[in-house]
């Protein structure tokens, strides 16, 4: 046995494990739950609430000891549940409820240990003077802005002299770790309090600087964002590195610009949605209850930031009347775009069954143009949804959304009935235009490929080469090319992947052989050519005599640079540059053809 | 029928001859396009396809007006979306330059025209040569170059 | 002695210096021969030659445009005499690796202007002063101040005119043109080995002198000057059929100023504006 190596008892098993340990992470290790409130694995136990007290019985002085801050020592033997352990937490647990009858957690504990309440004058404040947020401020966050204040009753958590604190950076790491919910940085920071949006969520709920971005993202790892982490920001923190068991975490690591030589560059740069916000008689971004139709999604997922609960943003209640606005900005030349976007129409149809599903008593109503479900199995879908009765379809158009008595009220045209109908709704949800990625035109700039004045990418052929693209070697995918559901994404994407590998596959590659070819008797080597050309394919050759002098230093280009386009022939006075295939001769015979 | 009458039933029958130079990447492909759509537009363009609108000489265009062109096009991809990057800056620095130079020597600056179609315009591409076509048609017949043509020797 | 006969002891002073110590092989010069009208150049290979060099008000010609023709560069290290115009053409040439700078002696002078009375260019002449040569002889000349709206008078009086009356103008003009080339020969930057009015393959230029082919011609020669003519209007001045040729170089040398801002011949470094671009280019006139 080494001398680190230690041997204790804690309910009667035995566990050898290192010394260095708390009591509590050794139980933790042999899964003894021992209850706590003022301790967090990231902050420095201080013993304080009691709760965690655990009986010694033979190794050391007998007694009560807070397993959160007891050293596990060689030869104790622990009892975490003993009647006396018992007793002492029931206790305390009393003397808390007296305390602190408001806050959950002591409320549950106390009935898990049979308290009842004393007659003791009742303090109604949700703080049970643990101090975890004293030592996370001070000794992790490194700010130090909330510290005890005052004596005996009058004792409580502060901010120095009972001030608004600018010194607080309002990361919120208080409010994190209090046991009891009590401590609310809003009231004493100065600064504006972080809250970071979950970007997957459409930003319906916040997440932390440390997070993994979606439910099964390929990695499925958390990621860390500098921007928003205090160890970035304040060099204090550093507690995911402390707690991470792997020791994963290393904040030396640099962003790093990595080049790779590829063969085949597949572009799937995915899609936005348009920004409703612009169609103000919709009131998206006014009113809280009008969403888009990605924010329901996520509203109504499982993994979602409601756990699948349906709530109306404003007040948290079951939307009972649902409105869906399909062609949000599709099929609009005025302000919007002429294309239909192509999915609403699917995913508006199984919102409906989605709501329903959530909401059995809810009703459901669509304003639709024309119901586009061409696709295997799709109009059998739509018509399960009108058969069943899942949502009311109205055809036509919505001219505005405006909110009365708490309600919002949907004002629109059905033209089938031919009527104006007037809906009040819990919830409105848009179903906005599809758009190309941002960015995605500087990318095709810098990839030489061609796209639409919507942004979306160009398709060498739209029948015969529908991924491929003008420019050898790139491939396009999903809805950087067009408007696409998940089954036609999968087949584009999985028909980009075969041409590529096909592509890669040979160990030769076959070329067009329109390149650009020099005259040598002709050519005088001003090198006008080089500065013209876009691919560096223009080389010096060196002429020489017999003797071996220096006679000429002439073009020459480049078979494998050359693209052939022909800059260089047309700056070349001497008219020394042929490009093969658009030769001037066989542009001539064109030209006099063309002629009269 | 009257002279004049006569004169202005030749003048709508005959049909101007536009010469086109397009790009292979945007032009041609708008052009395409626009077949493709079934967007109709008039016979009198005929197409000669290049690779850049870089590629197009000065002198191609002027060669085409000796053979009797009266109108010429070259059309290439928008600034910017080059398939080879810059070919189309060259051209329009060459080109408008030229222009002015054909019109220093007292040619119609209109019979020479350049456009930006990209493979995506069949819509634009039509409608630019109908547009052509029909101010080609009010131009009439490039006289002047083809008495100069049909001229002495010096 | 006139500013121009110490200029012409000078020059003899340092070409017999040069030569003596075979600096250079050769010294390309302006010399006047009994009953020549004006002063020619004249190739001088040895020391005892120099008296033949004199430097006045009619060296009209562009010597640079010796420094490509094989013959010469046979000859090793060329000396010349340059006027501040002509040291435009050197730079061109420069430009476009025609010469190295270490295979030519820039002989630079201090020019007044040619002829009496003085060449249009002369008068709105702002390289009065060679710089950048090997040798400068002369007094320094005071530069008068040349606004840009002198530059290109000749170009802007045609342009003046309706669009029919310059076709009228220019078909009277080049169905003159006999096609001698002989503006192609005295331009120095019209050093092609292979002229494209040579290549037959396809026939890029008619040949015969017809005034279709002409305008052909002189449009291909426009074209493969703009940019590069530095105006010195030698084109014109051996022009047998006195064709303004001048005024077709001076419009497109106006287009790349005003377009480009480009001035052709002031620096080796330049760039072309030809062989560059702008994205900001203008637009106008595109469909």
């Amino acid at each position: 046995m080494t001398e680190k190596t230690i041997k204790l008892t804690i309910d009667n098993q035995e566990v050898q494990t290192e010394a260095g340990q708390t009591i509590l992470d050794v139980a933790k290790s042999l899964s003894i739950e021992i209850p706590t409130l003022c301790y967090h694995p990231a902050v420095p136990s201080a013993g304080a609430c009691r709760i965690c007290v655990v009986e010694i019985t033979a190794g050391a002085r007998g007694g009560l000891v807070p397993a959160c801050s007891y050293p596990a020592q060689d030869g104790l033997e622990i009892q975490t549940d003993s009647e006396r352990v018992r007793q002492s937490r029931k206790m305390t647990l009393q003397l808390l409820l007296a305390r602190s009858p408001g806050a959950k957690i002591i409320r549950e504990m106390a009935e898990q240990y049979g308290c009842e309440e004393l007659p003791l004058e009742r303090k109604d404040d949700d703080c049970i003077m643990c101090g975890l947020c004293v030592r996370v401020c001070q000794q992790i966050i490194g700010t130090a802005a909330v510290c005890f204040a005052g004596r005996g009753p009058d004792r409580e958590v502060s901010t120095p002299y009972k001030l608004l604190s600018d010194v607080c950076i309002g990361c919120g790491a208080c409010a994190f770790v209090c046991p009891t919910g009590a401590i609310d940085p809003a009231e004493f920071c100065s600064n504006p309090l972080e809250k970071i949006a979950n970007e997957f969520n459409c930003g319906i709920d916040n997440r932390t600087p440390v997070h993994i971005p979606f439910p099964q993202a390929v990695p499925n790892k958390p990621v860390l964002d500098r921007d928003n982490c205090i160890h970035f920001r304040t060099g204090g923190c550093g507690v995911c590195k402390e707690t991470c068991p792997a020791g994963a975490i290393d904040y030396e690591m640099e962003d790093q610009v990595v080049e790779e030589d590829v063969g085949a560059i597949i572009v799937a740069t995915g899609y936005k949605l348009f920004d409703t916000k612009v169609f103000e008689e919709y009131g998206y971004g006014k009113y809280p209850d009008v969403v888009s139709s990605l924010e329901f999604e996520r509203m109504v997922s499982a993994s979602g930031p409601t756990d699948g609960q349906l709530y109306r943003p404003s007040d948290g209640k079951e939307p009972k009347t649902i409105v869906f606005l399909q062609c949000i900005g599709s099929r609009r030349e005025k302000g919007g775009v002429p294309y239909c976007s192509k999915i609403c129409c699917m995913y508006t149809a199984k919102h409906t069954i989605l709501y329903k599903h959530k909401v059995h008593d809810g009703q459901a109503f669509v304003f639709y143009m024309d119901i586009r479900s061409a696709g295997k199995n799709y109009e059998e879908f739509v018509r399960r949804v009108l058969t069943e009765k899942m949502a009311t379809y109205l055809r036509g158009r919505v001219s505005k959304v405006f909110p009365r008595n708490g309600k919002l009220v949907v004002r629109g045209a059905d033209t089938l009935s031919g009527g104006q109908v007037e809906i009040s709704a819990d919830m409105v949800v848009l179903a906005p235009a599809m758009q190309p990625s941002p960015g995605v035109q500087e990318l095709a700039q810098k990839l030489r490929v061609g796209y639409d004045q919507h942004g979306f990418l160009l398709e060498a052929h739209p029948k015969l080469r529908p991924v491929e693209t003008n420019t050898a070697g790139i491939f396009l995918a999903g809805a950087c090319h067009s408007p696409q559901d998940i089954p036609d994404c999968v087949a584009q994407a999985s028909a980009a992947a075969s041409k590529a590998l096909g592509l890669v596959s040979h160990k030769q590659l076959t070329r067009e052989p329109t390149i650009g070819v020099v005259n040598e008797l002709s050519c005088n080597g001003c090198f006008e050519c080089e500065n013209v050309c876009a691919y560096k394919a223009i080389e010096h050759k060196e002429l020489r005599d017999r003797a071996g002098n220096l006679t000429a230093i002439l073009a020459h280009i480049n078979e494998g640079l050359c693209q052939g386009c022909g800059a260089c022939a047309v700056t070349c006075r001497s008219k020394s540059i042929e490009v093969q295939g658009y030769r001037d001769d066989q542009m001539f015979a064109e030209i006099n053809a063309i002629g009269r | 029928m009257s002279k004049e009458q006569q004169n202005k039933s030749e003048k709508s029958q005959w049909q101007p001859r536009i010469v086109a130079f397009l790009c292979n990447w945007c032009s041609y492909a708008g052009a395409d396009l626009a077949g493709m759509s079934r967007r109709g537009y008039p016979a009198a363009i005929k197409v000669i396809r290049v690779p850049c609108s870089g590629k197009v000489d000065p002198m191609f265009v002027l060669k085409s007006f000796e053979r009797g062109a009266d109108m010429v096009l070259v059309s290439g991809c928008h600034p910017g979306d080059c398939h080879y990057a810059s070919g189309n800056y060259h051209a329009r620095r060459k080109l408008l330059a030229f222009r002015e130079l054909l019109d220093f020597l007292g040619i119609d600056q209109r019979r020479f025209k350049i456009s930006w179609v990209s493979a995506a315009e069949g819509a634009k591409w039509s409608s630019l040569v109908k547009e052509i076509t029909a101010e080609a048609q009010a131009l009439g017949p490039f006289e002047t170059f083809a008495t100069m043509l049909q001229g002495e020797p010096s | 002695m006139s500013a121009n006969g110490t200029i012409t002891q000078a020059l003899r002073e340092a070409a017999a210096q040069m030569l003596s110590d075979k600096k250079v092989g050769v010294v390309i010069g302006y010399g006047r021969d009994e009953g020549q009208e004006f002063s020619t150049p004249v190739f001088l290979r040895k020391a005892e030659e120099v008296e033949r060099l004199v430097f006045d008000d009619l060296c009209f010609g562009n010597l640079a445009v010796y420094l490509s023709r094989p013959a010469i560069r046979k000859m090793g290290k060329t000396g010349i005499v340059v006027k501040g115009c002509d040291l435009r053409a050197v730079n061109v040439l420069l430009r476009e690796n025609v010469i190295k700078r270490e295979d030519v002696l820039l002989i630079g002078v201090h020019c007044g202007g040619l002829g009496e009375p003085r060449l249009p260019k002369c008068l709105v002449c702002e390289v009065h002063s060679p710089t950048g040569c090997d040798v400068v002889v002369g007094e320094a000349i005071e530069q008068p101040e040349v606004k840009a709206e002198q530059r290109y008078t000749k170009a802007d009086e045609i342009e003046a005119k309706p669009v029919e009356q310059r076709w009228e103008f220019w078909q009277k003009q080049l169905s003159k043109c006999i096609r001698c080339y002989a503006c192609r020969q005295v331009c120095p930057l019209c050093y092609c080995k292979r002229c494209i009015i040579e290549k037959n393959t396809p026939q890029w230029v008619e040949t015969s002198p017809h005034v279709r082919g002409n305008l052909a011609w002189h449009v291909a020669r426009a074209l493969h000057l703009t940019g590069r003519c530095v105006g010195c209007g030698e084109c014109e001045r051996v022009c047998p059929m006195d064709i303004p040729l001048g005024a077709i170089n001076q419009k497109m040398a106006k287009v790349v100023d005003e377009r480009f801002g480009f001035r052709s011949g002031f620096s080796a470094e330049d760039e072309a504006p030809f062989t560059t671009f702008s994205t900001e280019d203008s637009e106008e006139g595109i469909l």
